[in-house]
């Protein structure tokens, strides 16, 4: 059930309590593995408290629907893992932002989905609690990092769900999965109570089976928050609201390398969704985008920087798992080596980069080439409103295939990180398949243009 | 960008404060200096003269220099690894304790 139906079936006399039982035997036995914690027993009371809350007369723009939210994010009384051995017993002692508007909006705060360990990969592999499975082929990666969200948006289970995207971690399993999702613009949703992994890249943002349940997920979550410095203060434009006002006049540029690099049946997919917005009023045009052969290599060393510096809070000395060493300095270190192998290997590859002797050339270059980016970035939007490219090269990759090479796997980030580098709103929108498989197409706008994507992805869909 | 000998990858895996064993150390040395050579397009690109990014947020701004109400003790406590005494413990910074 979307979202939309969800809040029409409450309104037409339906009980959160009743749609809470069928999401919750929706995910019965399957065998996706796309939460870490689903609490049977907390999320029928917190269903019945909702109906007590609508039955008083409370407006709940969310209705009592069942949203689950990834486990990176901070939902007080409730563990918050990241995926990790170093937190697997931490339970959060207070609401991230975005937990604390939905449960305002009436969410019912479903499950907490699995992810990459640290939102470190792009399958939903790297957890260390195993992976989750595609939806549409359990023997393929959900995609990731936020795999677990994808995927229990793609089955079914629940109305929509809270992701988190440094690289592209909701777009390209909203790809993988069949699903839409939506990263706004750097700054336009809080990060705070989200655990940090790369802190000038990372943004919350939802994934639903439809651009409206994306839209009503996004008016909820958006939005100044005196609590993370970085916020925009800017007003908000209602996402929901300018749904139907469609893309006649807008010029988009489809970025014709992007085509020509992805897999055959990705590009002819694309090909179709452009062909679907000239049908309905945009202006074609062929970009090709400067420097996007520098993206994937100064994501790599900018994200593994920040990570390096962010996650040197995990010391098992304030939170989370502590190994007994010798003394203070073999206790970080027996702790921090229960890091999973990518996150170490990022760990070490962002202290390389940051280090003396090697910062300049790495991550001061790295920095350069996002400036290289921005600015090519600006230069399109000089003469388009939105850009048009495949979201992942390819459909998603069986389970096992990529694990132990490391650039084959982070290859499937290619199309995402250049907006991510860039503080950019970017989509995610099916928009045809390959063999059942869903193929993605990418829609990134101007900062702060979030509306107009909106509008441009009910198009697609 | 070259790749990592083994005494840089002692160096960064001391400096990260992190240990594998002598397999994981292999692979791991062999698979960062695959990435770092992966990232030659970044050295050979012409882009000496553009200033660095280091954020891509609005203007930062702060808050009014005010005391606000942080976690409480029992809450900052409550995920400790080890606590007594409402104090965080720590393994001694010199070597095992005596007590």
């Amino acid at each position: 059930m979307t979202l939309e139906e969800h809040i029409a079936a409450i309104v037409g006399g339906a009980k959160v309590r009743e749609r809470a039982e069928a999401a919750l035997a929706s995910v019965g036995d399957d065998d996706l593995d796309a939460y870490l914690e689903l609490d049977r027993e907390r999320i029928l009371a917190d269903a019945d408290a909702l109906d007590a809350r609508l039955a008083r007369g409370e407006e709940l723009p969310l209705a009592g629907a069942p949203i689950a939210i990834k486990d990176n994010l901070c939902q007080r009384g409730t563990r918050t893992t990241c995926g990790s051995r170093l937190l697997e017993e931490w339970v959060a002692p207070y609401d991230a932002t975005v937990v604390e508007r939905l449960r305002e909006a009436g969410a019912l705060l479903f499950g907490k989905t699995n992810l990459d360990e640290f939102a470190m990969g792009s399958s939903t592999e790297n957890s260390a609690f195993g992976p989750t499975k595609n939806p549409k082929d359990p023997s393929r990666v959900p995609g990731g990092s936020s795999g677990g969200s994808a995927a229990a948006v793609g089955a079914g289970h629940c109305a929509a769900s809270l992701g988190s995207d440094t690289g592209g971690s909701v777009r390209q399993p909203a790809a993988y999965c069949g699903v839409h999702a939506l990263k706004p613009t750097y700054g336009r949703v809080s990060r705070f109570g989200l655990v940090a992994f790369a802190s000038s890249l990372d943004q919350v943002a939802p994934f639903g089976a439809t651009v409206d349940d994306v839209a009503r997920i996004y008016d909820v979550i958006a939005g100044p928050d005196p609590r993370d410095a970085t916020s925009a203060e800017r007003a908000v434009e209602s996402g929901v609201n300018a749904l139907g006002g469609g893309v006649e006049g807008l010029r988009v540029g489809v970025v014709r390398p992007c085509l020509e690099q992805a897999d055959a049946p990705v590009a002819a997919a694309l090909a179709d969704a452009a062909k679907r917005l000239e049908s309905a009023g945009v202006q074609l045009k062929d970009i090709a985008l400067e420097h996007l052969d520098l993206a994937l290599s100064a994501y790599y060393l900018i994200a593994p920087a920040e990570a390096a510096s962010n996650l040197a809070r995990f010391d098992g000395a304030r939170y989370g798992l502590r190994v007994e060493g010798d003394d203070l300095a073999e206790t970080y270190r027996a702790t921090r080596s229960r890091f999973g192998p990518e996150v170490i290997r990022r760990i070490v590859l962002g202290t390389y980069a940051l280090s003396e002797g090697y910062a300049d050339e790495a991550y001061v270059r790295a920095s350069r080439a996002r400036t290289a980016l921005i600015r090519a970035f600006t230069s399109a939007f000089d003469s388009v409103d939105l850009l048009l490219l495949p979201t992942a090269p390819t459909v998603a990759f069986p389970l096992g295939e990529r694990t132990g090479d490391p650039l084959a796997m982070y290859a499937a980030d290619v199309f995402t990180v250049p907006a991510s580098l860039a503080g950019l709103p970017a989509s995610s929108s099916p928009v045809g398949d390959d063999g059942g498989l869903p193929i993605g197409a990418q829609l990134v706008g101007r900062p702060f243009e979030e509306t107009t994507l909106l509008r441009a992805m009910e198009v697609l869909s | 960008m070259d790749a990592i000998d083994d005494a840089t990858l002692e160096r960064m895996l001391d400096l990260a404060a992190v240990a594998v064993g002598d397999d994981a150390r292999e692979r791991l040395r062999k698979d960062l200096g695959r990435v770092l050579e992966s990232m030659e397009a970044i050295a050979e690109a012409p882009i000496d003269d553009l200033p660095p990014t280091y954020g891509v947020g609005e203007e930062s701004r702060t808050r009014p220099d005010a005391p606000v109400a942080g976690l409480d003790r029992e809450a900052a406590l409550s995920a400790a690894p080890k606590s007594a005494d409402d104090h965080f413990v720590l393994p001694s910074a010199m070597g095992r304790s005596k007590k």
